[in-house]
């Protein structure tokens, strides 16, 4: 299922606009492209990061894909999980499960 | 450049394979995921189309005095029918493919050659051929590698040559009245068989094995399992840059031969500092990928991630004396991460 309530890239990642923050991710295409994920490089909370910036990365097997950030912002809040189990992303790319919770991280806007 | 086919192509759209371009042909990189393909090969069984790989069929009386003109290996075990790893090497002693060649009757031969090196080894065989000899791709055929501890179990209600193999040994067979040919030899470092078949009986087979309970694999699988394994892929540990002295199969050089690249050998066992291949662990799950620095000591060829591991591992070609245990550091992307030589095969 791909939710309707994002706004997506050409470069398949995902956006979920709230108010002055916003959550980022990557789709299930990327993940079909990318095959099982055995790491992520994501950036740390503070940094100030411009529009189609390359702010982090996503590593399979197969191999390494660069991660750009849609919008100019700062980083608030990082998905820490994801370092210590990337596979979830191959189960769920757009959230854990729980309404709140993203695979990805939040910026202000 | 249009994508070649294998005949098995049908039998992985209807699966949802993801295909991808392979040294020219559309192949499944996965049809599941690498984890479960990789996990199927070590536990029970595992099937690869490896139909992109060059089946050269040689015939006449003298095909024996090419061979041990052109590969550096002794043909005793080939001449019984047991398929013998090789390398076919320059006048400057580089690798120009490694190989497996047998001999299946009185007259006739088969070598198996990297997809990647076709074209240039047929070539090499065809000049280097006496009188008599032909040297020809049996390419209307597919290639079936069937993988780990219960293939042959598979194998072998559809095939009954599977049971009766010897290790490495190939034999000609019938199939609803064609000939092909079975081999108990693989690429995974399990058990299992490899079947060159005519390409209309492929999916019949393909499709069978999979309700015997085989898993159909990627290439993704493939190269992890080979990698975990410790076996070489051409392009990665070996090339023509690199001589089978560098590499972890000395052994396959038959110093009593009269072969092509022989006098380069000598003369680098004999000079040379020689480079050497190792495996190598990282504490990281990043992977050192073709290319990353070991720094002091050399380079990466190849690197995984298979399932069930924590770090990363990778060969690497090194020169100077290197122990198992000794630390290391790899630069991966940027950052430089410590690691160990450790044993080949790897182990979780």
């Amino acid at each position: 299922m791909i939710p309707s309530d994002l706004k997506y890239t050409e470069e398949h990642e995902w956006i979920r606009l709230e108010g002055d923050k916003a959550i980022v991710g990557i789709t299930q295409h990327a993940i079909d492209e990318l095959g099982d994920i055995v790491f992520v490089d994501l950036p740390e909370v503070g940094r100030q990061i411009g529009q189609m910036d390359e702010f982090g990365s996503v590593e399979s097997v197969k191999t390494i894909s660069s991660l750009y950030l849609p919008l100019t912002g700062e980083i608030i809040e990082v998905n820490t999980d994801l370092q210590k189990n990337p596979m979830a992303l191959n189960e769920s790319p757009y959230d854990d499960g729980s309404a709140d919770e993203y695979k990805s991280y939040l910026e202000t806007l | 450049m249009n994508l070649q086919s294998t005949p098995l192509l049908s039998s992985h759209q209807k699966l949802n394979a993801k295909l991808v371009d392979f040294s020219g042909y559309n192949l499944p990189v996965w049809y599941s995921s690498l984890r479960e393909e990789h996990l199927a090969v070590r536990t029970h069984s595992g099937m690869f189309d490896v139909s992109h790989m060059g089946a050269i069929r040689l015939t006449g009386g003298l095909v024996e005095d090419l061979l041990s003109t052109v590969t550096c290996s002794s043909l005793k075990k080939a001449c019984r029918s047991i398929m013998t790893y090789s390398m076919i090497l320059n006048e400057s002693g580089g690798v120009m493919d490694d190989i497996m060649m047998g001999k299946v009757d009185s007259n006739e031969w088969l070598m198996i050659v990297n997809a990647s090196n076709k074209a240039k080894i047929l070539q090499w065989l065809r000049r280097h051929s006496p009188s008599g000899v032909t040297a020809d791709f049996i390419d209307t055929y597919a290639m079936l590698a069937v993988q780990g501890p219960q293939a042959i179990t598979h194998v072998e209600p559809l095939v009954p040559e599977a049971s009766t193999l010897s290790r490495f040994e190939i034999k000609a067979i019938e199939l609803n009245g064609t000939r092909g040919y079975i081999m108990r030899t693989g690429y995974t470092g399990e058990d299992g068989v490899e079947l060159i078949i005519p390409g209309a009986q492929a999916p019949v087979l393909f499709e069978a094995l999979i309700k015997k309970g085989v898993v159909p694999c990627g290439l993704a699988s493939r190269d992890s399992l080979r990698i975990e394994a410790g076996l070489p892929l051409y392009g990665h540990e070996l090339s023509e840059d690199i001589s089978p002295l560098d590499t972890r199969y000395r052994w396959v050089i038959d110093w009593n031969g009269h072969f092509i690249g022989k006098s380069a050998l000598v003369e680098f066992k004999n000079s040379r500092s020689n480079r050497h291949t190792i495996g190598i662990r990282v504490a990281t799950k990043q992977i050192p990928r073709q290319g990353s620095i070991v720094e002091d000591l050399g380079v990466v060829t190849s690197g995984s991630l298979p399932p069930g591991y924590d770090e990363a591992i990778a060969m690497a070609i090194v020169t100077g004396p290197v122990e198992v245990g000794q630390p290391i550091t790899v630069q991966i992307r940027g950052n430089r991460i410590s690691g160990t030589v450790v044993e080949v095969p790897f182990k979780s």
